[in-house]
Parts: structure tokens; sequence; C-alpha cells
């Protein structure tokens, strides 16, 4: 059941892509044999700091796919987000949680929602405490800065 | 034609135009010979072939190789016999009711719809015809097992009785075309009672049509066997009584069916079942015993064995449970252990529950699953075995939403309330009436009620006095005027809505039947009665969506601009209004009608020329389809010289409007076939696929929040995932519904 669906959803990933070419740069799976390993690049959203920085993702499904949601976390040490834990890339959104998923969602509005995550983070679930803290404080230049200097260290050391 | 010759010459297997089925010359016998001679050649080459493979002997001393031809014909044989034919037949039956049943539920819910006292056809059926039905296959099945008891002599023949010996082959002819038509009459009237066939997985038709025609083949000579006398039993009688036990027992496992039901007492039938196995168990551990087991036929062993080994394993388990028990208890001393410490404690306590017994099922089903249960040990609970029966995973996590269809009965319920308000509207009917409305309602969709007998008591109670109140108002009626006989149609269940009957396919044939006679008559009584008429003989494809008739397209485009309610109205009785009017409507027609017909008809001419004058240019697309739509009744009115409502117009000639549709159909489809669209269809395909798997179709529709997206295998997983939400809306799921597509 899942394969069939995967391919359909690959499908129709390769015609709406295009469609989001200013948020979601890449969604494909990782090997052509695997359909359960997808990789993603999300693109950082305007008017935010993550903005002229692309993110990657790692998205694997699990054989029960459409009834369990995927499992997606963004690459290790590469992420400054209230939501997102730096060292691991895990993500706390409610939709990828088992009790809030629906089958009828697909990868495409799994990303949708996460590029929804980047320009508007959830300060009352976080997984990255710091950056919470300084967001709810109203600190925003302190907020931008950290962001910057994570994100600058982060291509420097890449 | 030497070279062909040369052929028949070396290859003389080929040359069969001496032989003959039937004799002559001309076309028929060749029609016949032709393929009775292919059909030799084709052996004689196979027979040729096998020896040559084999060796040098010829095919006519090789003993073996006619023991594989004959098994090899027999099998062939087999798809020609007349059980292969009649298990086909009817399993074909069988499929048709299942699938009849799916439309006859919506059907009931159209007729609901109406609100019109229209009844739908196929409501529950009437309890003395389930009776009837039952009986005209218990009482055969009894005469047939009473046969069988005189073909093995256990009943003794003197003149005085009735029965004679028929011989086996006629026997098993018999009782197979009985198995059938009593599966067939099951099925039938369980579909119809809203609940399911039983089961029955000991002797299926297809696997007794095998066995039939293998016996018929081999023990067909027992036929003309003479009677034996009872001191001395032959081979050939023991066989006899080992193969019509075996039939009587299937025989006997309708009859218990069939009385379950007619007696709503389904619970009993593993009771029964059971008794009867382990009599026939018994008996074939007797026959073992005195060593005549190699005369049963091949499918018995395969379809009692079984049970035997589950019964030998249900039986040492508990003889080990209950010594392990006897262990433990300690009776001189105080220290007994506790027996709780038992790994198979719980489930001994509790072995009922957890085989998840109904009571409907056959005896061979709930001891293979006891065995089956009793077997697993804890490495196969780790490793999963119990997988494979979900029903036997902890019941109490899954949710019963998805998994038990509760809405289905609850919607048919709603259908008769419907009509039972109506009715009452109509206030024609008498309390009693009612009363008795309200018993079917609860009957309906309960397919085990408590006491049939009581039931039937309780419907003659209600339907009397009802009967009796219907032919009061009958007499009250007939002295009324005419139109209470519109308002309230005094034979709900005898009115036809053909509507029910209608494809695309035959529906011209039904236009072209039933077309009123007299096409114009200005007597206004004679009029509405056309018109009640009309609503259900003119019978228009609901998918004409042309766009005219669509009141926003303002008054001035209709031809009747003066009667301001025309183009609403005509919107209801034009064309849809027709299919799904109540009586309500049938008043708003009348008074339409009056006013048509006393409208000034003289101006009607310089009417039409100022519409299509003042209609916007017709080279607009919506001009264009504008004057396609009308161009027909423009035409029709010229004729008449009346103005006419749309109703009217398909009224007086229904196959214009037809051909209307046709053509705009055919026009539309054109032009969506132009317009090009790569994608279009790989969207369409998606549009109406199951949300979850995007592979079937959908067909289930979830209540209350009427989502309509899932597929019958998705809804399973998600059912037995513990999903109790709506995964479109998030709102709780409390039943569903399966749709067949038509």
């Amino acid at each position: 059941m899942s394969l069939k669906r995967l391919l359909k959803e690959k499908r129709l990933i390769e015609k709406e892509l295009s469609g989001y070419s200013e948020s979601i740069e890449l969604l494909e799976p990782v090997a052509f044999e695997n359909f359960l390993k997808w990789r993603a690049v999300l693109k950082g959203p305007v008017n935010t700091p993550y903005h002229k920085h692309s993110f990657k993702l790692l998205i694997e499904l699990p054989s029960e796919y459409p009834l369990v949601p995927p499992a997606i976390t963004f690459e290790p040490y590469s992420m400054p987000h209230c939501n997102v834990e730096f060292s691991t890339g895990k993500i706390c959104l409610n939709i990828l949680e088992h009790e809030h998923w629906s089958p009828v969602w697909n990868l495409m509005y799994v990303m949708v929602a996460l590029y929804q995550l980047l320009q508007e983070p959830v300060v009352d679930s976080p997984l990255n405490i710091d950056l919470a803290n300084i967001l709810r404080a109203g600190d925003t230049s302190a907020y931008h800065g950290l962001i910057n200097y994570y994100l600058q260290e982060d291509t420097a050391t890449h | 034609m030497s070279n062909s010759s040369d052929i028949l010459d070396t290859l003389t297997y080929l040359n069969r135009s001496n032989q003959y089925l039937v004799a002559g010359n001309d076309t028929w016998t060749n029609l016949i010979n032709l393929p009775y001679r292919i059909g030799l050649s084709f052996s004689d080459a196979t027979k040729l072939q096998y020896h040559q493979s084999i060796g040098q002997t010829t095919p006519d001393d090789d003993p073996s190789f006619y023991q594989n031809y004959s098994l090899f014909i027999d099998i062939i044989g087999y798809f020609f016999s007349s059980y292969a034919i009649l298990c086909f037949v009817t399993a074909i039956l069988l499929n048709r009711l299942i699938q009849m049943s799916s439309l006859t539920n919506s059907t009931i819910l159209n007729n609901a719809n109406n609100a019109n006292n229209r009844v739908g056809q196929w409501r529950k059926l009437p309890l003395w015809s389930t009776f009837l039905m039952h009986l005209s296959a218990l009482i055969p099945s009894v005469f047939i097992i009473l046969q069988g008891l005189v073909e093995v002599d256990i009943i003794p023949i003197n003149d005085s009785s009735y029965m004679e010996k028929i011989g086996l082959e006629p026997f098993l002819v018999r009782l197979f075309s009985l198995f059938s038509w009593s599966h067939c009459i099951e099925t039938f009237i369980t579909i119809t009672s809203n609940s399911k066939p039983m089961e029955e997985s000991d002797y299926t038709i297809f696997e007794l049509s095998i066995q039939f025609y293998i016996m018929s083949r081999h023990y067909s000579h027992f036929s003309n066997l003479t009677p034996i006398n009872d001191n001395t039993f032959s081979t050939e009688s023991i066989l006899r009584l080992h193969t019509i036990s075996d039939c009587l027992m299937a025989m006997v496992g309708r009859i218990i069916i069939h009385v379950v039901e007619m007696f709503n007492i389904k619970h009993y039938r593993l009771l029964a079942s059971t008794v009867v196995n382990v009599i026939f168990l018994t008996y074939l551990f007797c026959s073992m015993m005195t060593g005549d087991i190699i005369y049963f036929p091949l499918t018995t062993y395969f379809r009692h064995f079984p049970k035997i080994f589950s019964i030998l394993i249900v039986a040492i388990s508990v003889l080990c449970y209950l010594l392990s028990c006897l262990v433990r208890k300690d009776f001189f001393g105080n220290s007994s252990r506790d027996t709780k410490e038992l790994q198979y404690y719980s489930f001994m306590n509790n072995w009922w529950s957890h085989l998840h017994c109904t009571g409907e099922q056959e005896f061979s089903v709930v001891i293979n699953k006891f065995a089956l249960l009793l077997c697993k040990d804890v490495d196969s609970i780790n490793f999963g075995i119990q997988k494979e029966f979900p029903s036997l995973n902890v019941p109490s996590r899954i949710h019963h939403s998805f998994i038990i269809s509760g809405y289905n009965n609850k919607l048919q319920k709603i259908a008769s309330l419907n009509q039972v308000v109506s009715g009452s509207r109509n206030n024609n009917i008498s309390n009693a009436s009612i009363d008795e409305g309200f018993n079917t309602l609860d009957n309906y969709g309960k397919p085990d009620h408590k006491s049939s007998i009581k039931e039937k008591f309780s419907v003659i109670v209600a339907l009397f006095p009802g009967f009796i109140s219907l032919i009061w108002h009958f007499t009250k009626i007939f002295k009324h005027t005419h139109i209470e006989v519109i308002e309230h149609d005094p034979r709900p269940g005898k009115k036809l809505n053909f509507h029910d009957y209608v494809t695309n396919k035959n529906y011209a044939s039904f236009l072209s039947a039933i077309r009123p006679s007299d096409t114009k008559t200005s007597d206004l009584n004679r009029e509405f009665q056309d018109e009640e008429n009309i609503g259900d003989v003119l019978l228009l494809p609901s998918e004409d969506l042309s766009e005219d008739y669509i009141p926003a397209a303002g008054a001035n485009e209709d031809e009747e601009s003066d009667v301001d309610y025309s183009s609403s109205d005509d919107y209801y009785m034009g064309y849809e209004g027709l299919q799904e009017h109540d009586s309500d409507n049938l008043e708003t027609i009348d008074e339409l009608e009056d006013y048509t017909d006393d409208a000034d008809k003289s101006s009607v001419k310089d009417e039409l020329v100022e519409i299509i004058l003042s209609k916007e240019p017709i080279n607009t697309k919506e001009g264009k389809s504008w004057m396609l739509s009308m161009w027909n009744l423009f035409q029709y009115q010229m004729r008449v010289n009346k103005r006419l409502t749309r109703s009217e117009y398909s009224k007086l000639n229904p196959e214009n409007v037809l051909q209307d549709i046709n053509f705009k159909n055919s026009l539309d489809s054109r032009k969506s076939s132009i317009t090009p669209n790569t994608n279009e269809n790989d969207n369409d395909s998606i549009e109406v696929l199951c949300v979850v798997c995007k592979t079937n179709d959908r067909n289930i529709v979830v209540w209350p929040c009427r989502c309509f997206a899932l597929c019958e295998d998705c809804r399973i997983s998600l059912g037995l995932r513990g999903f109790n939400t709506c995964i479109c809306c998030r709102s709780e799921v409390h039943g569903y519904s399966k749709l067949n597509r038509t």
C-alpha cells in the first residue's frame, strides 16, 4: 500500500515542486530503489533570521507510512530554532506526532507546515530553551544575533 | 494437394474423416463432427507423443498410460460436468444477490427522500415469505436425508412406503442442486434482512461439486448394484454408506442453518453443529477402529481429520492443565499453591471470551481456533504469530467506530421514520398504521430479534386495525374530490417508481413504452393526473447540467418573462424536479398550469421573436449554448402556438428532450476533449481515490461527519490502529457506511 502511495506522491511532488520554489528547494527520495528515505532542503523565509540560508532535512518513512507520521529531522547542528533540538535536529511539531497525524496529509503538506514553523516559531513548546527564552523576553536583536551567530559558524565550519 | 496427402499418410492420426458422431454430410453434421474429429486427432497425437517419449511399447499395452490418460480426462471432464456448471451458476447467482443488496440500500434512501409515500421496492421481506422460503429448502432437505437413509438400507423399504431407491448418481445430483438452492435462499433472505449469510467452512459448494463429480465417476457402477442382504456387508455397500453419510452431514448442516434462521436463534448454531459433528466424528472413529476408514472418500479425510487433531490438542491441553492444577492442590497438607501462577490460568478462565465466539460459527471453525490458541507459546507471542489473527489481539484497544457499521441500520431507520412522518402529515393514516410503521421500524435491521413468533404476532395485531382503517379511508377518499387522491396515494406499496429501474442504456425503452397516450387535454383534472404520471414516466438524465434553467440566467432570457415565478419553479419541475418532487411541489405545479392555460395565446409569436432578438449576440459562448438548448423548444412553441413551460414541453414530446440532452452532452464532451489537458486524467483519478492509500476507489462514508474519503482496506487498517476520529475533519466517528458503485 505505502509504496504505491509513495509513487503517486512522488509524481505529485515532481509536478508541484516548481510552485513552491520560494520555500522548498528540494524534496526527493535519497535513492531511487528506496522510497522510504527522503531528503529535502528548505529555504529560509523572508523577514526571518533564516533568510538566505537553506536547511537540510532527513525524512524517514516507516513502512506503515500513511497511517504513521514520517520521522523528520533537520541535519544535526545546523538549525537554531525554538522548536528544533540543535544537537540532534529533532523537530517539535504537533502534526508529526502520532496522535495528531492524519493519513490525509502528505510530504508536501508537511514541508509547507515546516516552512510555516520557520516563519512562526512556537515559544510554548520549545526544544531549544535558550532561544525560546530570548524570544519570549522580546529581545529580538539578541534573538537575531544568536541565530546569525549559529548560522555563520555553521557555514564557516562547512 | 499432394503435399497435404503426404502428411496424412505419414501422420495417420490426422486423418479422422471416417469417424463421426452424427451421420450425414451436410453442414450441420459437419459442425458437430469436425470438432469431434479434431479432438480425436488431438488425443491420438497425445497418445503417440507420450508413447514415443516413454519407450518402445505401443500405447495399447501400456497400462500406466491409460491410468494417466483417464486421470487427465477426469480432470478436464470436471469442467463439463453438471456439478461444475451448477456450482458456477450458483456462485454467480450468490455474487449477484450480494451485489443487489447494496443497490437496495440506496434505493430505500432515495425513496425516503421523495417523501411522497413511495415505499422502496425492497423493504424487509414479510415474515411469512421468509418462512415459506426457508421451508422450500427445508422440506426437500429432510426428504433427501430420508432418501439417503433409504439408499443405505437404514430405513427398510416395504411396499407401502413412498420411497424407493434411486441410485447414487441421481441422489448426488439432487442433493447438490438442493444444496445450491439452500445457499441461494439463505443468502437472499439474510441480505434482505440486512445481515450476513452464515459461514459454511466445512462444505463449500465448490468442494462438494468436485467431490460429487469424483464420486459419480468412480462409483457409478453402484447404481446398478443389486440390493445386498443385511448380514454380509460387501465393500461396496460400506463404501456407499460412507459416501452417503458424508453427504448427509453436509445436508444436516444446511438444515441447521435454515432452522436456526427461521426461528431467529442463530447463536444456537454452534451447539447444534457441535452435536452433529461429535456424532459424525464418533462414527468416523468407530470405523477407524474396525478398519473401514479406508473406504471413505478422500475429501472426507481432509474435511474431518483436522477437527480430530484439534479435538485431540484441546483435550490434551485441558488434561495437562487439570493435572497441573491437581498437582498444586495439596489435599492432605495446607501448603496448596495458588493455581494463578500457571501460565494458562487466565486463558483457561476466560477461554470463551478469548475465542470471540458468538455462537453463530461452525464447530470446526471454533475448535480449530481453540487449538490454535492453545498451541501459541511464548516464542510465537514474541515473534508475532498472532499478527495473522488480528481478532485475537487485545480487542479493547480497537475503537469500534471504524469497525462496526452501526450507521447502516440507523440510516434505514431514519428512512422509515420519514415515511411515517410524511404519512401523518397527509393526515390520512390512522394511528394504527403509524403504530405499524414504528413496529416495522423497530424490527428493522435487527436480524436476531428476541422471538420471531412474538414479532410475527405483534405485526399481525398491528396490521389488522391498520388494514381496516385503510379500507375505511378508501371509501372516504373516493367521496371527495380528485385532488385528495393525488395528495394521498392510497397504495403506496404498489406504486412503481421507475427511476429506480432506469439506467443510461434502457432509458429510451422506458420512454417509448410508457408515454401518455393523449398529449393535449384541456380538462384540468386529467391534466394533473398526467402530471402525476409524468413524474414517474418521464425520466431525464440527472446529469443534465445545461446552464439555461439556472435562475441566475435572468428572467428576460426565459421565454416566459411575464410569469414571475416561472424561472424558479421551472427549475424544480423541469428537469430535476421530476425526479424528486413531493406533494407540496405538486400543488404549485397545478397552479402554474392553470395559469399557463389561461394565458393569452395570440402574442406568443411576437414574444418569441422579441426574446430571440433581445438576446445577447449569438456568437458569444453562452448565447450559443442558450440558443442550442432553446431551439427545439421554440420550434415546438411555434407549432402548437402556445406558451410552454419547460415541463409542459417535456411532457408533450419526451423524445425531443432526450435528443436535446444527448446533443448537448455530445457537444460538451467534444468541447472538453478538444481543450488540451495532459494532466487532467491524472488529477481526475486522484480525485476519486482513497486519500490514504491513493490506490483504491473511495467507498466508505464515515458518520456523522459524512466525509467520503476512505476505501474499505484503509478503513480496516485505520480501525485496527485505533483511530477514532475522522482523518479529514477530526470529528469523532461513530460509524460508517459502505457505498458500492453501480
